[in-house]
């Protein structure tokens, strides 16, 4: 591929157009294409289309980030890197085997302290649910974040039991913290 | 079969088969509001011989593909960059072209060609590290230091909790 600068480069094509390619990735390239550019982390954190990609969405409703659960039942996909100074941390991203994506020998994405999408809500934003989280007495080591509990809480409005409930009413993830806030 | 004739941006006519050349959506409803097979060249005024050339060769190689699901944003469009073998050896052009491609698929309204333009660029940022996807894509690091230091801080956990 033409590495010489051309006319027709890639940040130059429509912002609408970008959209459409970086909709193409997955969450564990969608990183590092955040840190390429500025204007690729906006973009990829500023449109809805592109936001959504990062959740996993379901039957009822409700949105969770990929960065924190894959699918119901599966916990603690992810876990930081307990060793490394305050400067250079990384959290490894532990991914569920990879059938759906083909050939990719990765089966670990690093991420980056400054990934801009662990800003996100943990919940997508209107998602009937509500998420509590605990944090789990920490046994090992001072200097790792705490593990923490989520719970995400169906909410349940209809008293009369009609309305058709989700895949889950409940669901628990036990995991590490990345984001702040909490 | 009917042909029409299309002129490109630089002014070479080109005649193709008005099967093929409604894969575009917009050469389409363009014939449609005519109502018959115009005499004259039809201008594609924002795309060159070359990229119209390349345009057609696709048009013409799909030109029996059913039409895309009516679902727009479908998930599976969405998540899988499988890209079939014809079009991956059809899409090895260096990356003005590319692009050029992708400018005009859009342009076009030739969805299932924007796709595949779009999947063989989501392709070759897949699995590589933020230095190597500016390499690719000759794309100046923008980030000052300053700027990378502040995200760093800003999101560091509290040592001391």
């Amino acid at each position: 591929m033409a590495t010489t600068p051309s006319k027709c480069h890639i940040l130059s094509l429509p912002a609408e157009l970008q959209i459409q390619i970086l909709q193409f990735l997955p969450l564990e390239d969608q990183i590092p294409a955040s840190q390429t550019h500025p204007s690729w982390s906006e973009t990829l954190q500023a449109h809805t289309s592109l936001r959504k990609t990062r959740y996993t969405f379901y039957s009822n409703g409700i949105g969770i980030h990929k960065l924190l659960c894959q699918s119901a039942g599966e916990s603690l996909i992810f876990e930081t890197s307990t060793n490394l100074s305050s400067t250079t941390k990384s959290i490894t991203y532990k991914y569920p085997p990879r059938s759906e994506y083909g050939e990719d020998p990765r089966t670990e994405t690093s991420i980056p302290p400054d990934c801009p999408f662990l800003k996100e809500p943990i919940l997508y934003p209107g998602s009937p649910a509500t998420l509590t989280i605990d944090t789990i007495p920490d046994r090992t080591c001072n200097s790792t974040p705490p593990i923490l509990k989520f719970t995400i809480k169906e909410n349940i409005d209809d008293p009369s039991g009609l309305v058709p409930r989700g895949e889950f009413t409940t669901m628990e993830i036990i995991a590490v913290p990345m984001r702040r806030g909490f | 079969m009917s042909q029409i004739t299309l002129l490109s941006s630089d002014n070479v006519e080109m005649k193709v088969d008005k099967e093929v050349a409604e894969r575009s959506i917009l050469i389409k409803n363009m014939l449609e509001d005519v109502g018959e097979t115009p005499d004259q060249a039809i201008p594609i005024p924002n795309v060159n011989e070359g990229v119209l050339r390349k345009v057609i060769e696709w048009c013409e190689h799909h030109r029996n593909d059913p039409p895309p699901p009516a679902d727009e944003d479908s998930d599976s469009r969405k998540k899988s960059t499988d890209i079939e073998e014809w079009d991956q050896k059809f899409m090895q052009v260096d990356q003005e072209m590319l692009f050029e491609i992708i400018l005009a698929a859009n342009y076009l309204d030739i969805k299932p060609l924007l796709d595949v333009g779009c999947k063989t660029v989501a392709n070759m940022i897949k699995g590589k590290s933020p230095e190597e996807i500016r390499k690719t894509f000759n794309i100046q690091n923008d980030f000052t230091p300053e700027e990378e230091d502040q995200i760093r801080r800003e999101n560091e956990w509290a040592e001391d909790r």
